[in-house]
């Protein structure tokens, strides 16, 4: 039996608390309990994502998420079903950097992370049901193909960062799951699917203490492999290039991002979270519904109020940011984006326009601990970036004006940003 | 799993039977719900009515216009700053379709007082605010209407809209299954509006129109605070308080339309196919059959293990998306899938395949017990979430359902495989639409 010490944090200004103990020889356990709520939830993290690649052989892309599907394969019968009679839901889902296993249920939590180990370890592989993935993976891509906005976001980032695997699509192509077979994915299961890349986040209707003694004791040690003959490649930073790619979808308006790379690369911890908070304290500044950018477009139709926004990505091997929705036309729109840049580099900043958007923000942040899965995916977002728990307050209660404004210079350049565009095909 | 796990889940913590429902009588129904478990305050209000054509437009412009200003706050920017101030507090109006009705839905989060540093009032705030958005919006001239530059820029936003549903090509495929299978049906008017009804509305007849519906129309208001419930009836005969002249109709049973099933194919430029099949169950959400047809279209299509997705897409590899849902008002069911154009046909003939297996066979012992275990889960879930609580709770009372959500527990955990195969049979099969990828 490991004894190691329980950690407890709270968070005093959002009355929260989490608890914290290294199971197992390195699996990191987070729980957060939320009594009055009446769920029961679970997220399993493999520090493994579309990114990643082994150091010896070359991987096809498409592996990490190929495997994500093939795990739920248990001899032939889908262990969701499984999930199903206990009253689960189970989903996963493949990032850049992460697969991520989460399980939702009203009670029997502990029986749900007993058979989440078993989806994780335990590989069925065999040439039958390879090629059946590979005809299910065949389909989800092309049924991406027809989103716009997914489509409009792989552009932007084959705009910026055109040579790295981050702009290559997720489940990867026609070509890359051909060359995917059952000895890669079984190198990459043994070399990701390893103690040192598992963390485990429960949150909801849970009594931490059944759970931090459980964890303990758990069967872990006859699911996980020994050691790996390969090991994990070190992740690249993506090198930047500010270029457009463009495509046609059968749509009706245009649809644009601009996705703007920040040169401070390598950040982690609570230095990581601020400057996600401070992009989005500056996105919302600019660019935000309260924003006089917004106003101005919103009302000669230029932008619309259902789609028109932006997302921040901050991870340790890049940081980068995406604006834009559906527009009237594309390039007036970049145009008029970059002379907001222009005019604010000028002193454009207002105290109370920071002031807003900081309470604003912090009202998200709060309200985000309301929900029992987010708790869970709250924590594992810090905590995977090398952050603690409650750095998402701490990280905006330490952000100042001057912070904000420096993003005009690391990351909102009004020269350097990479365009993703999909413009409509006359309707036949 | 065993019989006492679902025995335990049947007695639910149900939130949703707390729910106090003050029925004025003229249409108004205040409905109060307190409780501690969240950080933030929700105000929703539905404006109900049965979707007519030209009204639906009106209103969907309404909806639109609701949120461009009060007398107050008159620009954009000074309604969007007011709201961002209130701590992230999230304002939003929809259109949303319940059945054959059209309902303007407007909510409002905000964080709780007591996190919040000084000892600012936002609950009262936030009733003050949607108060002035229903009663007080943005007006000009004599007599009154909408400014004219705003209904003129909400209407080409509205146009715009109504054309990018066509973007999204599964929404998309849905739309034209409904207007093929319930034509003449309210069910098929579009609840966002028509785009030949879109010229010549004018801010002077736009706000009569939501002057009219706030006095006669149906209105329900859910109120979840963490004050107490006279604190918050108060502030709601302080703020919600109106002239109603309200005239109740009699809820129509759904009348049945059965036909020869159609065949509809058209093309679209696209990579993959859109399949939608539409479906009469003849079962509505008042219909003692009700709870079975729920477990029916779980067992078939609703969840990730049903037997749509482990037989089209783990089993034949056909698609990657495939589900199945039910419209409990109207009586109807649909089933959705990506599908190519060169496995169309296969494509249909497994969805039949399955129908016909579960009326003639029927679930196994053990795939309805996960199908219950699985429906009960779902109710009590839908205890932590608030949005989704309400609109179940509204959907239900809107058809007059009466019953308690333990109630429904335990008629879900009294269904036998027998009653599945009846549900089975009564369902007809009627628009089958594919927007083709060749």
């Amino acid at each position: 039996m490991s004894n190691q010490l329980t950690t407890k944090l709270v968070d005093e200004r959002i009355r929260e608390s989490v608890f914290f103990k290294p199971v197992n020889d390195g699996i990191d356990l987070y729980v957060h309990p939320k009594p009055k709520s009446h769920r029961q939830h679970a997220l399993l993290c493999v520090e493994y994502g579309s990114i990643d690649t082994l150091e010896e052989t070359s991987v096809p892309t498409g592996v990490a998420h190929f495997l994500e599907h093939r795990l739920f394969d248990k001899n032939g019968s889908d262990i969701s079903e499984r999930f199903a009679s206990l009253g689960a839901d189970i989903d996963a889902q493949t990032s850049f950097t992460q697969t991520k296993f989460t399980v939702t249920t009203t009670n029997n939590l502990d029986c749900c992370i007993d058979l989440l180990w078993e989806l994780i370890s335990d590989l069925h592989l065999y040439e039958e049901g390879i090629e059946r993935e590979r005809q299910i993976i065949g389909r989800e891509i092309e049924l991406f193909d027809d989103n716009v906005e997914w489509v409009c976001f792989s552009n932007a980032l084959r705009a910026l960062y055109p040579n790295h695997p981050i702009s290559i699509d997720i489940a990867g192509n026609v070509s890359s799951l051909r060359e995917i077979d059952a000895s890669t994915l079984e190198k990459c299961h043994d070399a990701f699917y390893c103690r040192e890349r598992l963390s485990m986040f429960i949150s909801g209707n849970v009594d931490e203490h059944t759970f931090l003694e459980k964890m303990s004791f758990s069967s872990l040690d006859s699911f996980l492999p020994g050691s790996a003959e390969e090991r994990a490649l070190v992740r690249d930073s993506p090198i930047v290039q500010f270029s457009r790619v463009s495509s046609k979808l059968a749509i009706v308006r245009p649809r644009i991002y601009l996705a703007f790379s920040d040169v401070e690369c390598g950040l982690t911890g609570l230095e990581l979270i601020k400057k996600e908070i401070c992009l989005e304290l500056f996105a919302d500044m600019l660019f935000g519904p309260s924003s006089m950018f917004f106003a101005k477009h919103y009302e000669t139709g230029e932008i619309d109020g259902e789609n028109f926004g932006w997302e921040t990505y901050a991870e340790p091997a890049f940081v980068f940011s995406v604006l834009g929705g559906n527009v009237g036309d594309s390039e007036r729109f970049e145009q008029s984006v970059r002379d907001e840049l222009i005019r604010v580099s000028g002193g454009g900043f207002s105290h109370s326009d920071f002031q807003r958007s900081r309470r604003k923000l912090f009202g998200r942040i709060l309200g985000w601990y309301e929900d029992t899965e987010n708790c869970a995916a709250m924590n594992h977002s810090a905590v995977s970036r090398g952050a603690a728990p409650f750095d998402f307050t701490e990280a905006l209660q330490q952000t100042t004006i001057q912070d904000v404004e420096k993003c005009l210079f690391t990351c909102f350049n009004v020269d350097n940003f990479g365009v993703g565009v999909v413009e409509p095909v006359r309707r036949a | 799993m065993n019989r006492g796990d679902s025995a335990n889940g049947a007695e639910v913590r149900s939130i949703i039977d707390k729910i106090q429902v003050d029925s004025v009588g003229d249409g108004l129904n205040v409905c109060v719900y307190p409780s501690e478990q969240y950080k933030t305050s929700r105000i929703d209000i539905f404006l109900t009515i049965e979707l007519e054509t030209r009204l639906a437009t009106q209103r969907a412009l309404i909806a639109r216009l609701l949120e461009r200003g009060t007398r107050a706050l008159p620009s954009l920017r000074q309604f969007n700053q007011f709201v961002d101030d209130l701590f992230g507090a999230s304002f939003d109006v929809e259109i949303d379709q319940v059945g054959g009705n059209q309902v303007i839905h407007l909510s409002f989060e905000v964080i709780d007082d007591s996190y919040l540093p000084d000892n600012e009032n936002v609950l009262k705030t936030a009733f003050s605010f949607l108060s002035d958005v229903l009663m007080d919006p943005a007006v000009e001239g004599c007599p009154q209407g909408f400014p004219s530059a705003i209904v003129e820029q909400e209407t080409n936003f509205l146009r715009k809209n109504i054309d990018d549903l066509f973007s999204d090509k599964m929404a998309y495929a849905q739309r034209r299954c409904i207007e093929l299978m319930c034509e003449n049906e309210p069910y098929a008017i579009a609840p966002y509006g028509c785009r030949k009804d879109l010229p010549g509305q004018n801010g002077l007849e736009l706000l009569s129109v939501h002057k009219q519906g706030l006095q006669k129309n149906r209105v329900d208001i859910y109120v979840n605070a963490c004050a107490s419930i006279e604190n918050i009836r108060q502030l709601i005969n302080e703020f919600f308080s109106w002239d109603r002249s309200y005239v109740p109709k009699e809820v129509q049973a759904a009348a049945v339309q059965q036909r020869e099933p159609i065949v509809h194919v058209e093309r679209g430029n696209i990579r993959q196919g859109k399949l939608v099949c539409g479906l009469r169950t003849c079962i509505s959400i008042i219909d003692n059959e009700y709870p079975a047809l729920l477990l029916f279209n779980l067992l078939l299509g609703a969840d990730g293990h049903s037997r749509l997705y482990q037989s089209l897409r783990e089993q034949h590899g056909l698609c990657y998306h495939i589900s199945s849902f039910i419209e409990p008002l109207c009586a109807l069911q649909f089933v959705e899938a990506g599908v190519d154009a060169a496995d169309y046909m296969k494509a249909c003939h497994q969805i039949r395949c399955q129908y016909e297996e579960i009326e003639k066979v029927g679930p196994s012992e053990s795939e309805l017990e996960s199908a219950q275990v699985l429906a009960l889960h779902w109710l009590s879930s839908l205890n932590d979430d608030r949005e989704a609580l309400v609109r179940f709770h509204f959907q239900r009372n809107l058809a007059g359902v009466n019953t308690s959500q333990n109630d429904l527990c335990e008629k879900l955990l009294a269904v036998q495989p027998d009653d599945i195969m009846r549900v089975a049979k009564r369902i007809v099969p009627d628009t089958t639409y594919f927007l083709s990828n060749s």
